[in-house]
């Protein structure tokens, strides 16, 4: 088994009819590590996570995560072998409250088989405390700010107790300060010993918290590096930065909005 | 006004209380008033049948909030799981005689078979049905309500009289006890049918707290992100479609004993109303919830005795005609103003407020 490659993405592969989702992508995912993954709307970032948490086949291409091929396995299958997943488009279960919401990842998800239903109610509130939802508890998720939905997707996935957890864009519609929060909440999941894949269009998160960037374009890789290598890269700046990003940069401006508002 | 219909209503409050979820204490009267109302009402009322119906189609309710409450998937067909379980606790323990091969097992056995023959056909049915989502899954339950009744109504005999169903002419089922025992039974037959009805709310209650109940309730809210958490959205939906079955099957199974013969037709055990029926009274109480049923049960079988008792009123004679319409009426009202059932006035934080429905109606309409 490679000790150091979590997940390795080989040629990875989707057709929506004669469309190209996503065209032989290749990278991989260490142990330990906060791979960011950047590119403009429709590159491809979302049905990628989507095929490593089952929701999607790859019509070619292989998945490994541990070494074990994912293709063809279904989403609850993989969930249970860690890999735990936010969605873009945040879907609560709205008619629970925010406890249970959680505490129905705990129940299924890796650590869930030898939890009762009492345990992983327990289990909820401490993930709960640690996404500073637990004032909220027994309100029902439906009620809950964009901030505190985008939380608790993260709470449902943490939850599960997964080695990889795949964010698909958390950081959409906040405003400063909560990004500011939603970053140190990623580092203190990263500090707990989970490898995490980020997709974000805020490249101060980007740069803030990734050690490895991967950057798509029209379905493919056009570049793979640290987040100082990949912004400087020409074909990145073409493709997605923009001349005016690296314009501020060099002007050491904040680039606070993503490059695409 | 009848001695029922006070019954009824009475049950109807005494369950309101029972649901109090967050008042324990208030929970634990209304639990104990309503056990010491069901308990003597036998004994007090002059037609004890009646509230034995209230029971049996609870019962089959209860299986209906499974699948169609907890679960999210509206089933249009329970009838054939009814019919099925009438046909299964007839075939297994009735007498058998020059007339029919019945196999004339103890009548435990009966209502083992029952429960287990839907929950069997439930698994083979659902594997394909759960598959369907919404409007889709419900057309598909309807189409298989109707071919169940088609297949009992020309099937007579499997392999060599091993197995016979009767056709088209049905089967009768001998009675248990002798006539001069019909007092005893009729006391017998409402207190195990209580006891089952009861149980399978205790089972709910228990079913609300498990892992599975919440892979459930998960599936109903989102199947695409319970399936991520790691639940395997395929057999938890089949298994509350055979829990269903298994439910409504027993209730079908208690009719086919009260009515004493089975026919496959629509006005005898494969009366579609039933399907509707089962999920009215789940409206009425409140979808998705345990008590719900109960209440649904009492208020649907309330709104039939008055109806039925309007009837004897001078100048309210018309009624007669109307009943279906009025019925009709009374859920149109109920769907648009109280979607979640007579629970949502006493389980809404804020008290009772005419408010609630008006908020109903601005929130549910596009």
């Amino acid at each position: 088994m490679n000790e150091t490659n979590l997940l390795e993405i080989r040629g990875a592969t989707k057709l929506y009819g004669g469309v190209a989702a996503v065209t032989d992508i290749s990278f991989n995912v260490q142990r330990g590590e906060i791979l960011g993954l950047i590119g403009p709307n429709g590159a491809g970032k979302t049905t990628l996570v989507n095929m490593i948490s089952g929701t999607a086949v790859p019509t070619r291409g292989t998945i490994k995560f541990k070494d074990e091929v994912l293709n063809g396995k279904k989403p609850h299958i993989i969930g249970k072998m860690g890999i735990a997943r936010t969605f873009q488009v945040v879907k609560p279960f709205q008619n629970l409250t925010v406890l249970e919401n959680v505490a129905v990842g705990a129940m299924f998800g890796k650590g869930g088989v030898k939890r009762s239903s009492a345990q992983a109610f327990k289990r909820g509130e401490e993930v709960l405390q640690f996404v500073h939802l637990e004032n909220y508890r027994h309100d029902l998720s439906e009620s809950l700010s964009i901030a505190g939905r985008k939380r608790l997707e993260l709470a449902k996935g943490l939850a599960m107790d997964p080695e990889i957890l795949l964010l698909d864009e958390v950081m959409a519609g906040l405003r400063g300060t909560e990004v500011d929060e939603a970053m140190d909440l990623i580092r203190a999941i990263h500090n707990y010993g989970i490898t995490l894949l980020v997709i974000e269009h805020v490249m101060k998160v980007i740069v803030g918290v990734c050690q490895r960037v991967v950057v798509l374009d029209y379905g493919k890789k056009i570049a793979e590096g640290t987040p100082a290598e990949v912004t400087s890269e020409p074909a990145v700046i073409q493709a997605y930065l923009g001349k005016r990003y690296v314009a501020n940069q060099a002007q050491g401006l904040t680039q606070e909005q993503s490059p695409l508002e | 006004m009848s001695l029922n219909l006070v019954f009824m209503l009475l049950g109807i409050a005494l369950t309101v209380l029972a649901s109090q979820r967050n008042r324990p204490r208030l929970s634990m009267v209304g639990i104990g008033l309503l056990g010491l109302l069901l308990l003597l009402t036998p004994f007090i009322s002059n037609n004890r049948d009646i509230m034995t119906n209230v029971f049996i189609i609870g019962l089959a309710s209860v299986g209906w909030n499974v699948i169609g409450g907890f679960t999210g998937y509206a089933s249009f067909g329970q009838v054939a799981f009814w019919g099925l379980g009438a046909y299964a606790a007839v075939v297994t323990s009735s007498v058998p005689n020059a007339a029919q091969a019945t196999f004339g097992l103890p009548i435990w056995v009966g209502f083992i078979m029952a429960a287990l023959v839907p929950a069997l056909a439930a698994l083979v049915i659902g594997w394909p049905v759960l598959r369907l989502r919404g409007h889709y899954f419900a057309i598909a339950t309807l189409g298989v309500a109707i071919a169940v009744r088609e297949i009992f109504k020309n099937v007579d005999c499997i392999g060599n009289q091993l197995l016979c169903l009767g056709g088209s002419s049905g089967l009768q089922i001998q009675p248990i006890v002798k006539a001069a025992d019909r007092e005893a039974n009729s006391f017998l037959r409402y207190f195990v049918i209580l006891a089952m009805f009861a149980g399978s709310v205790v089972f709910c209650w228990y079913l609300t707290r498990s892992k599975f109940g919440y892979g459930l309730f998960a599936i109903r809210e989102n199947e695409e992100a319970a399936g991520v958490l790691g639940i395997n959205t395929t057999w938890f939906k089949i298994g509350a479609f055979c829990l269903a079955a298994a439910f409504t099957g027993l209730a079908g199974a208690w009719r086919a004993m009260v009515n004493g013969s089975i026919y496959p037709t629509e006005d005898s055990i494969f009366d579609t109303n039933i399907s509707l029926y089962v999920i009215i009274i789940c409206l009425l109480g409140g979808v998705g919830t345990v008590w719900g049923p109960f209440i649904g049960a009492f208020t649907y079988s309330a709104i039939q005795e008055f109806l039925g008792a309007l009837q004897g009123v001078p100048g309210f004679g018309w009624v007669l005609n109307w009943t279906n319409v009025i019925f009709g009426a009374i859920v149109i009202l109920l769907v648009v103003f109280l979607p979640k059932g007579i629970l949502q006035i006493v389980r809404n934080k804020g008290g009772f407020t005419w408010r609630i429905f008006l908020r109903n109606v601005r929130e549910n309409s596009i």
